[in-house]
């Protein structure tokens, strides 16, 4: 009969014992912790039962790397936390998709992510891209990484301010398994993704074509081209004069191209 | 699916049912097509990628090519044929990100 808190093994003595009488032996004034059992917050009313694993974490200050660790790994499991911490994403292009996959991404705790933009952030990004006022001149890649570092702290990053071409693209990607391409031109979005899938066929490209204006949202969507190439979008909407890129769509967007990277790190299947 | 009986067809007797219920008939059909986009389309003989695509007016600098779940490179356009039966997907890239 016995309990993690805190990542440490600790025996439940009695049947009716509950959060509320084991707080006092981790935090001092039990109003400025949050109580997390097997990953979701709890009351201090809940019962204990053996192998509940117990996270208690100060509300306003942030962890250590090895307890955010610990946290992450009972709150999505053991199996499923592995496989993200040991993921490799490239993300190409940080403008209104890729920066808020990179965000995405780091908040879940994909553990290599690789930021490539040539380009530094405008006045004129801030309406769909996830940056501040204060990081406007920043470079891009330097602006994400303070961004995801602001909210996880504890993943790799690797910053490349460079400008994707045809002479780049075979050396550029060789480190990442899945890449997220998220480039605003066509040409370059066709070139990235015919030259990944024809001279490194083993790795995933999720790619992204069709979300700009105000159409429902339901007509993005995710569609498996084949099993190293998924395509999200609606396919049709252009970003030209008179119907420009707005957050809310860019963001859908972005987030369809988040979760395929997702659910490929953690092998399902799109059909 | 069962093989026609009644009257001659390919060699083979045709018992009157229509595609697809007879497999001569149904593999004549569909020998004849192709799939592009998930549309049917009828098959054309000696037409290379590149001619389909220019036929149908795709900027080929906007696009990727993906026949029976692989890439075409774009150095094979030109060259290549479409072959009887083949299911090809062509993703055309629009402006935006």
């Amino acid at each position: 009969m016995y309990i993690k808190v805190n990542n440490h093994v600790r025996p439940l003595s009695e049947t009716n014992t509950t959060l509320a009488d084991i707080m006092g032996d981790f935090c001092v004034n039990g109003s400025d912790f949050i109580a997390l059992v097997n990953g979701t917050a709890a009351k201090a009313h809940r019962l204990l039962k053996p192998g509940d694993e117990i996270f208690f974490v100060p509300k306003t200050d942030f962890v250590d790397k090895e307890t955010w660790q610990a946290m992450m790994r009972t709150r999505y499991t053991p199996a499923v936390y592995e496989k993200i911490a040991a993921a490799r994403v490239g993300i190409a292009g940080l403008g209104g998709l890729g920066s808020n996959i990179a965000i995405m991404l780091g908040r879940a705790g994909v553990g290599h992510l690789h930021l490539i933009d040539f380009d530094k952030v405008d006045v004129s990004n801030l309406n769909r891209q996830h940056y501040s006022i204060a990081q406007l001149g920043m470079y891009k890649t330097a602006a994400t990484a303070q961004n995801i570092r602001a909210v996880n702290p504890y993943i790799a990053l690797r910053e490349d301010t460079a400008t994707v071409d045809a002479t780049n693209i075979d050396t550029l990607f060789l480190e990442d398994d899945i890449i997220c391409e998220a480039f605003d031109d066509a040409q370059s979005k066709a070139l990235l993704v015919n030259t990944l899938l024809e001279k490194q066929p083993q790795k995933k490209i999720i790619a992204a074509s069709g979300m700009a204006g105000y159409e429902s949202s339901n007509a993005i969507q995710t569609n498996k081209i084949t099993d190293h190439f998924y395509l999200c979008g609606d396919k049709i909407t252009e970003a030209k004069e008179g119907c420009s890129l707005m957050a809310p769509r860019v963001m859908i967007c972005a987030a369809h191209q988040a979760n395929m990277a997702l659910r490929l790190i953690l092998d399902k299947k799109e059909t | 699916m069962f093989i026609c009986r009644v009257q001659t067809h390919e060699g083979v007797y045709h018992h009157g049912y229509k595609f697809p219920s007879c497999v001569f008939c149904y593999q004549r059909q569909v020998n004849s097509l192709i799939i592009v986009n998930g549309n049917k389309r009828v098959y054309e003989e000696n037409l290379s990628f590149a001619d389909y695509l220019q036929n149908e007016g795709y900027r080929l600098s906007k696009i990727a090519v993906e026949c029976n779940g692989e890439i075409v490179p774009r150095s094979h356009y030109a060259q290549r044929l479409i072959q009887r039966g083949d299911c090809i997907e062509i993703v055309h890239f629009v402006g935006g990100g």
